[in-house]
């Protein structure tokens, strides 16, 4: 996964996170208030329930609004409480959320309970209205943040995917030294430093280690050859026993071997140090035929058969 | 024939002027680039056998500066250095082969012949020894004027003799010189007396003198005595 897709996925979480129990304290708190006011309100009306009371002793309903109180004769008395309920509204059938006080007084010497209410309907409108205003504002910032932030990002990681890519580019073998820029963040900055260090390091190594193989081709092969060519002119002389001759030929044989193996040993090293770079392809097939087919007097002598099944 | 030999190790400088000097050639040695540079400036060589890597120079330079002076010159590298890319960079500057130390004398010895035939006679050249006569163009043999027809590796093998009269050759020389350096086993010694056997036997068939000896243990010789 890509550094700023990780970034951008774990910050749109959190702040996914954030957003929502910000909304729903918000909602709660606007709740609150709302409540808050509302039996506020349903208090000073009880009060002024209370008023008319003690002024005219008796109960008429025309002097509040129908619905909106409810006095019923009742036996026992309990403390005086709020609570949610849900009322037809007087015109059509929808149910509307209601907050009511209850509380016990008593009438002309009967203790009556007493139904005090409120429409909740107009607090929840604008509760909803809030919350969705708010949520619009925050989704707006989310997303406005969440762009910003990718664009920031991809510019300020740049010279680190520069960096990236030069190093992916960068082949030891050809030469050319490893080039990075200079970015004005100091991290990265010091990270190029650090790579142009390695790179120098690297190319130094590589350099010398391929010089080494080339001169040690170069130092042991020509003291062979001066084996070579005087045994070769020893072999010209004339009076030489067999057992003379019996050693020249091993010496001869032996300095042929140990060439041999100085050049096997050198193509092993130039193959590890990855100094061949043009890699291709081949017919291996094909190779192998060819060369049984350089071999085929030697098989042929040693009576050997080989079939190639393709 | 003028040759120099250009080669900072002493010893097989020394061997190889030793060997081309007994084959009749006109043959100088120098040991370092200073002296080669001079040497080529001042006079004509049929063939010059360079190597690569010397204490003050390098034989590439050495190689570019002959050829824009005497472009005839028969240019053969001997090095040290076994890359493809110095044999090819060799070759595109105009030189002709390429040996790889170690190598035989009696390798280097029918390559400079070869060479200088090339060079010289455009190839049309007949090599005589006796009554046997080569003509290397067509890749024919004759004895006594008649033709014997050889196989390729028989062939290459009575070149190589001719090439290195009265020299010992090494049974590894001649297996390397028709297998390449790649052959590298006890078989193939065996295959080089069978193919010796061979020629003998064509040679002998056409009335030739046999001039094949057998040097006990090493190898075999072409002489005439």
């Amino acid at each position: 996964m890509k550094l700023l897709a990780k970034t951008n996925r774990i910050y749109l979480a959190f702040s996914l996170a954030i957003y929502l129990f910000a909304g729903l304290a918000f909602y709660q708190v606007i709740k609150i208030l709302i409540y808050d006011e509302v039996e506020s309100r349903l208090r000073v009306e009880k009060k002024d329930f209370e008023d008319y009371i003690r002024i005219h002793n008796s109960w008429s309903s025309a002097y509040f609004v129908e619905n909106k109180i409810e006095v019923t004769p009742a036996q026992i008395i309990a403390s005086e409480s709020f609570s949610d309920t849900l009322m037809h509204n007087r015109y059509d059938e929808d149910l509307i959320p209601f907050r009511q006080l209850t509380f016990y007084t008593s009438i002309g010497g009967v203790t009556h309970k007493v139904l005090i209410r409120k429409s909740l309907i107009q607090s929840y409108r604008l509760i909803e209205v809030i919350t969705a205003t708010m949520a619009t504002c925050l989704v707006l910032l989310l997303i406005g943040t969440f762009w910003f932030q990718g664009k920031l990002s991809g510019r300020i990681w740049h010279p680190f995917y520069e960096t990236l890519s030069r190093i992916k580019h960068f082949n030891l073998a050809n030469g050319a030294s490893l080039e990075l820029e200079k970015p004005e963040i100091d991290e990265f900055k010091e990270l190029n430093e650090v790579f142009l260090k390695m790179g120098e390091k690297m190319q130094q190594d590589y350099q010398s280690l391929k010089e080494f193989t080339e001169n040690a081709s170069h130092e042991m092969q020509t003291p062979l050859a001066l084996i070579n060519a005087k045994v070769e002119q020893l072999i010209q002389a004339q009076k030489l026993t067999a057992t003379q001759t019996h050693w020249i030929e091993d010496i001869y044989q032996a300095s042929r071997r140990m060439a041999r193996l100085n050049q096997g040993l050198l193509l092993l090293a130039k193959i590890e140090n990855y100094q061949f770079t043009d890699n291709q392809s081949i017919n291996l097939g094909k190779l192998l035929a060819e060369k049984l087919k350089d071999m085929e007097e030697i098989m042929l002598f040693k009576q050997i058969s080989v079939q190639i099944d393709n | 024939m003028k040759v120099l030999v250009i080669e900072d190790e002493i010893g097989l400088a020394e061997s190889i002027t030793d060997y081309m000097v007994k084959d009749g050639y006109l043959c100088e040695t120098v040991t370092t680039f200073r002296e080669a540079d001079e040497r080529i400036y001042l006079y004509n060589y049929d063939c010059v056998i360079v190597d690569l890597t010397l204490p003050d120079g390098d034989g590439f330079q050495l190689i570019q500066s002959l050829k824009k002076m005497l472009a005839t010159t028969g240019v053969i590298i001997i090095s040290a250095r076994n890359a493809l890319e110095d044999k090819i960079r060799g070759l595109e500057i105009g030189s002709d082969d390429y040996l790889t130390k170690p190598f035989h004398l009696s390798e280097l010895n029918a390559r400079v012949k070869s060479l200088i035939r090339r060079r010289n006679f455009g190839g049309h050249t007949e090599i005589h020894f006796q009554e046997i006569l080569i003509t290397p163009a067509s890749r024919k043999v004759f004895v006594n004027g008649n033709q014997t027809v050889l196989s390729r590796k028989e062939y290459d093998l009575l070149l190589y003799f001719l090439s290195n009269v009265d020299v010992v050759l090494t049974k590894v020389a001649i297996a390397e010189h028709l297998w390449g350096d790649n052959i590298d086993s006890t078989d193939s010694l065996d295959i080089v007396y069978s193919h010796i056997k061979n020629l003998r036997r064509k040679l002998l068939e056409k009335g030739c003198t046999d001039y094949v000896r057998s040097v006990y243990g090493i190898g075999y010789k072409f002489s005439q005595s």
